[in-house]
C-alpha cells in the first residue's frame, strides 16, 4: 500500500469533517449520527492505516465511543480499537491509555473480562508513568467495574473508593463522580448492604439529573430499582423501573432496554405476576443479543424466561431455553450463574419425570455454587437445590 | 402505458359475461370469474365481502356508468342478468325483437368489459405507483436489448406457481440491477404482489470481519424482519423470527429483490432459506455467480448487447450528453466501439462519456492496442481513459470517493469535505461525474446521496489512490 499524497489529504479531510460533525452533535443524543455509522467506521478505518492520519483517526474513534457503545457495535469496533492501541502505544501514551480504556470497556461489554482487565491495567501503568492522577482514577474505576463483573467485590469496592478519591482530588467532572458512585452502589448491592447501595445510587441518580443525561439517568434508576428488587422492596422498585423505561424509550440503546426488561420481568416474577414477567422477557430482543455477541445478557435472559415458564408449569418449554443458557454461561466460565441455571434445569427435568437427569444437574449446580461461599444469594440457591436433590 | 392482456380480447369479454350470468345464481358460492381483479381483491380486503359479492358491486357500479353513456345497452344487461328476463321477453318489451337484443347485449357486454378494464387499469396504476415508492430510484432512463429478458422474467415472476426464486446472473456492469429494477416495476402493475422490498447486499464496511455466508443470511433476515415491521416481541429467537417472517410472507404475497449478492457461497447458503420463505412470495436475486443447482431457481444469464442494441444505446447516451456528432455517427463507426467494449452497457456508457473530451479514434485505438481479452482489463483501460478526460475538480472528488460507504453513500456535504472543493466547484464536479456514469446518485428528491460502483472503486484503489497497489 502506497497511497498518494492527494488521497491521504482526503483521508485527513474526511476525518476532520466527521470530527466536526461529532463536535457539533448533541453529546446526549449522539445517536442522531447513527445513520452515518458506516461512513464513520470507514473514516476511522482508512485513517488508522496511514501514519500521518492515525492521531486524527484515534481521536475520532475516541469521540465516537458513545455512539459505538450505545449502538452495540462492539464487535465491529474492537478490531479498530485494537489497531489504534497498537499504533498509539509508543507515539502518544496518553491517547494510548484512553484507547485502552475504551477497548477494555468494549471487551467488558462482550464479557471478555480477562482482556478487559489487561487493557485497564496497561492503562493504569501508563497513568502512573505519566503521574496523571485523573487517569489513575479512571483506571481504578474501569478495573473496579471489571472486578465487579468478575464477582471480586472486595477488590471492586477498593477500586471504587480509590476512583472516587482520585476524582474528588482532581476536581473531576460530575460525570466521573456519578460513575464512581455507581460502582460503589453495585458493590454494596452485591454484598447485600441495601441501605448503603441505595445511598450511593441515589447520589448517582441526582448527578445524572443535574447533568440532564437521560440514558445515564435511566441506567442509574435501573440499578437503584435493582437494589430495591433484591431487598424485596417491590413497591419501591416498580415506579423506578417504569421511570427508567420511559427515559429509555427516547434514546437509542437497545442493550440498556433489554437490561431493563430483564429486571422488570424479574420484579414481576418475584411478585408472582408470571404472565407479565413472561411478556417482559419476551419483549427483550434476543436476536439482537445474539447478533451483537452479548452472550452474558443472552444467557441471563434465557435463564429468566426459562425460570418463569417453569413457574407457570411449562417445564417442556423451559428446558431448551435453560439448556441454551447453561451452555452460554459455561462458555463464559460464569460458574455462579451456571450453578443457578443447572439447578433450574434440574427442576424442569424433574417436573417432566426425568429423575436421573435432574439429580445430575442438581449435583452440578451445588458443585458450582460451592465456589461462592461469600455470596448470600449463592448460599441461598445452594441450600434450595440441595433440599430439592434430597427429595428426588 | 402498461399492457394487460388479461383485460383484453375475447377471454376478457367471456369472463365478464360469466360474471353477469352468476349474478342471479341461487348458490353462487364465494368465488367469482373476476376474482383475479385488483378491484375485487381490494373490496374483499377492505369491506369483508366475498369475491362474488364484490364482483356484483363492481358490475352494478359499471352498469350505472354504462347507463349514463348508453341507456339502451344498460337496460338490456340489467333486464337480462339482474332481472333474469329471457331474450324473447326483452325483445318483445323493447320492441327490438329477439335477434336485435342479442346483438345489443353482445355490444353492451363489450362496453361493460371496457368500463371494468378501465377502472382496473387505473387502480393497478395507483397501486403500482404506491409500491414503486418503496423502490430506490432507477439508475437508468432507458434500457436497450432487454426486451426478451424482460418478457421471460416478467412471465416467471407473475406466474402464480413456481419458480419462487429467480436469479439474474452476469458479469459486472452488464445491467443486472437495472434489469431487476425494470421487471420489478413492470410486474407491480399486474397486482400479483401486495408489497415489494428492495434489499441491497453490500460487502465490506462494518461487519466485514463477519462477512461469512451465515452473516449474509442473518443480515438478510434482519433486513426482512425490519421491513416487515417485526416488533421485538416477534424476534425472540432467530428461529422464531424466521418463522414469523415466513408467515407474513405467506399471508401477503411479496416481491423481494436481493440486489448485489457477490459471492457464490452467499447465494448457495441463502437459497434453501429463501425457498422456505417463498410461495406465494417470490425472490429476485442479482448475482455474478450462477446458483449451484441444489435449489430450484430460474436462472437468467444476462449476456452482452447485440450490435444493434449497442448502437441504439450509444446514440441515446450521446444525445443525453449533448454529443450530437456521436449520436449521428454511422452504425459502422459505432461498431468500432462495440468491437472494443464487447457490448457491455457500463463500458459503452463510459466510452461515450469520454467522447466529448477525447478523440474517439484515440480512445478506441488505445483500448484495441491493449489487446483486451478479459472484462476487468477492459474496464481498467476504459476507466484510465475516463479518468484522464475528467476535469481536475472531478478527479479530485472521484479519487476521494473510496472513503464513502458504498452501502449508504454520502451526502453533498461529505463529498465537498473530502474533496476540499469550494462549494461552487463541488456541485459541478458531482454533476460531471454523474453525467459520465462514474458517480451513482441515490436517495429521494429530498435527499441525494452519492456512491460509486464497485468496479469504479477497484480502479480507484488500485490505480489512482495507491490504496491497493502503487499509485501511478
Amino acid at each position: 500500500m502506497n497511497p498518494t499524497p492527494r488521497f491521504v489529504q482526503s483521508i485527513q479531510a474526511n476525518l476532520r469533517y466527521w470530527q466536526q460533525r461529532i463536535t457539533l452533535a448533541d453529546p446526549v443524543d449522539i445517536s442522531k449520527l447513527d445513520r452515518e455509522k458506516e461512513n464513520l467506521y470507514q473514516a476511522v478505518q482508512f485513517g488508522l492505516c496511514v501514519a500521518s492520519t492515525q492521531a486524527l483517526a484515534t481521536k475520532l474513534a475516541l469521540d465516537l465511543f458513545d455512539l459505538v457503545d450505545q449502538g452495540g457495535y462492539w464487535q465491529d469496533w474492537i478490531p479498530i480499537l485494537e489497531q489504534a492501541v497498537h499504533q498509539t502505544d509508543v507515539v502518544n501514551p496518553l491517547d494510548a491509555a484512553k484507547v485502552r480504556h475504551r477497548l477494555g470497556q468494549l471487551y467488558r461489554r462482550q464479557y471478555r473480562l480477562d482482556q478487559a482487565c489487561q487493557e485497564h491495567e496497561a492503562a493504569l501503568v501508563i497513568a502512573r508513568q505519566l503521574a496523571d492522577e485523573f487517569l489513575i482514577a479512571e483506571a481504578c474505576l474501569n478495573l473496579g467495574l471489571v472486578y465487579n463483573e468478575q464477582r471480586n467485590y472486595a477488590k471492586a469496592g477498593e477500586m471504587g473508593l480509590a476512583a472516587l478519591d482520585g476524582f474528588t482530588r482532581t476536581g473531576a467532572d460530575p460525570y466521573w463522580m456519578a460513575h464512581a458512585y455507581t460502582l460503589l452502589g453495585l458493590v454494596e448491592q452485591a454484598f447485600g448492604h441495601w441501605a448503603t447501595s441505595q445511598q450511593y445510587l441515589a447520589q448517582t441518580v441526582a448527578l445524572w439529573q443535574e447533568l440532564v443525561h437521560p440514558l445515564e439517568l435511566a441506567k442509574a434508576l435501573l440499578m437503584l430499582a435493582n437494589t430495591c428488587l433484591y431487598n424485596r422492596q417491590y413497591q419501591e422498585a416498580e415506579p423506578l423501573y417504569l421511570e427508567a423505561e420511559a427515559l429509555l424509550a427516547g434514546v437509542h440503546s437497545e442493550h440498556d432496554k433489554i437490561h431493563l426488561l430483564i429486571s422488570l420481568g424479574t420484579l414481576y416474577a418475584n411478585t408472582r405476576r408470571l404472565l407479565d414477567a413472561e411478556a417482559a422477557f419476551r419483549r427483550a430482543d434476543l436476536a439482537y443479543l445474539e447478533e451483537t455477541g452479548q452472550k452474558y445478557q443472552l444467557a441471563v435472559l434465557l435463564l429468566n424466561l426459562g425460570d418463569v415458564l417453569l413457574e407457570q408449569g411449562k417445564p417442556e418449554e423451559a428446558e431448551p431455553l435453560l439448556r441454551l443458557s447453561l451452555e452460554r454461561f459455561l462458555e463464559l466460565e460464569e460458574r455462579f450463574n451456571a450453578g443457578n441455571v443447572a439447578g433450574t434445569l434440574a427442576a424442569a427435568l424433574f417436573a417432566q419425570g426425568d429423575v436421573a437427569a435432574a439429580r445430575h444437574y442438581y449435583a452440578q449446580a451445588i458443585q458450582f455454587l460451592d465456589q461462592f461461599p461469600e455470596m448470600a444469594f449463592a448460599r441461598h440457591l445452594r441450600q434450595k437445590f440441595a433440599a430439592a436433590l434430597s427429595q428426588t | 402505458m402498461e399492457s394487460f392482456p388479461e383485460l383484453e380480447g375475447e377471454a376478457w369479454g367471456a369472463a365478464v359475461q360469466r360474471a353477469l350470468r352468476s349474478w342471479r345464481k341461487s348458490s353462487p358460492g364465494r368465488e367469482s370469474p373476476l376474482d383475479f381483479l385488483c378491484l375485487v381483491r381490494q373490496l374483499v380486503d377492505q369491506s369483508g365481502l366475498t369475491p362474488h359479492q364484490a364482483t356484483k358491486r363492481i358490475l352494478s357500479e359499471c352498469l350505472e356508468e354504462l347507463e349514463s353513456q348508453d341507456a339502451q345497452a344498460a337496460e338490456v344487461l340489467h333486464r337480462r342478468f339482474v332481472k333474469g328476463d329471457t331474450l324473447a321477453k326483452v325483445g318483445f318489451d323493447t320492441g327490438l325483437g329477439e335477434f336485435a337484443v342479442s346483438r345489443v347485449q353482445a355490444a353492451a357486454i363489450d362496453q361493460l368489459a371496457a368500463c371494468i378494464a378501465a377502472r382496473e387499469r387505473a387502480l393497478r396504476r395507483t397501486m403500482a405507483r404506491a409500491l414503486e415508492s418503496d423502490l430506490p430510484p432507477p439508475s437508468y432512463e432507458q434500457l436497450f436489448g432487454l426486451d426478451e429478458a424482460q418478457n421471460q422474467l416478467r412471465s416467471q415472476i407473475l406466474s402464480p406457481h413456481e419458480p419462487w426464486l429467480i436469479a439474474i446472473t452476469g458479469i459486472g456492469g452488464i445491467g443486472k440491477t437495472s434489469l431487476a429494477d425494470r421487471v420489478t416495476r413492470q410486474t407491480l402493475a399486474a397486482c400479483r404482489f401486495s408489497r415489494v422490498f428492495w434489499l441491497r447486499m453490500e460487502p465490506g464496511g462494518m461487519g466485514v470481519a463477519r462477512g461469512t455466508p451465515k452473516f449474509t443470511s442473518e443480515k438478510l433476515l434482519a433486513d426482512l424482519g425490519e421491513r416487515l415491521g417485526l416488533g421485538v416481541a416477534e424476534r425472540l429467537t432467530p428461529a422464531a423470527r424466521e418463522s414469523r417472517i415466513r408467515s407474513l410472507l405467506k399471508e401477503c404475497p411479496t416481491l423481494v429483490v436481493i440486489d448485489n449478492l457477490e459471492e457464490s457461497e452467499d447465494i448457495n447458503e441463502l437459497l434453501p432459506k429463501l425457498r422456505y420463505l417463498a410461495d406465494p412470495s417470490k425472490f429476485i436475486l442479482t448475482t455474478r455467480s450462477r446458483p449451484d443447482g441444489q435449489t430450484a431457481v430460474f436462472s437468467y444469464t444476462l449476456g452482452e448487447l447485440s450490435l444493434a442494441d449497442a448502437v441504439a444505446l450509444v446514440r441515446y447516451q450521446a444525445r443525453a450528453l449533448g454529443q450530437m456528432s456521436l449520436a449521428a455517427a454511422s452504425a459502422a463507426d459505432i461498431e468500432r466501439i462495440y468491437t472494443v467494449t464487447g457490448g457491455n452497457p457500463l463500458a459503452l456508457k463510459l466510452v461515450v462519456g469520454l467522447a466529448d473530451r477525447l478523440s474517439l479514434t484515440d480512445v478506441l485505438d488505445e483500448l484495441a492496442r491493449g489487446q483486451i481479452n478479459k472484462t476487468d482489463q477492459m474496464y481498467h483501460h476504459i476507466y484510465e481513459r475516463a479518468w484522464t478526460a475528467l476535469s481536475p475538480d472531478a478527479q479530485t472528488l472521484l479519487q476521494a470517493m473510496p472513503l464513502v460507504s458504498r452501502s449508504t453513500g454520502g451526502d453533498l456535504a461529505q463529498l465537498q469535505a473530502i474533496s476540499e472543493l469550494p462549494a461552487e466547484a463541488a456541485l459541478p464536479a458531482v454533476d460531471e461525474l454523474v453525467r459520465r456514469n462514474l458517480l451513482e446518485s441515490r436517495g429521494t428528491i429530498w435527499e441525494r446521496r452519492y456512491g460509486i460502483h464497485r468496479l469504479t472503486e477497484t480502479f480507484l484503489n488500485t490505480v489512482i489512490t495507491g490504496w491497493l497497489g502503487d499509485a501511478s
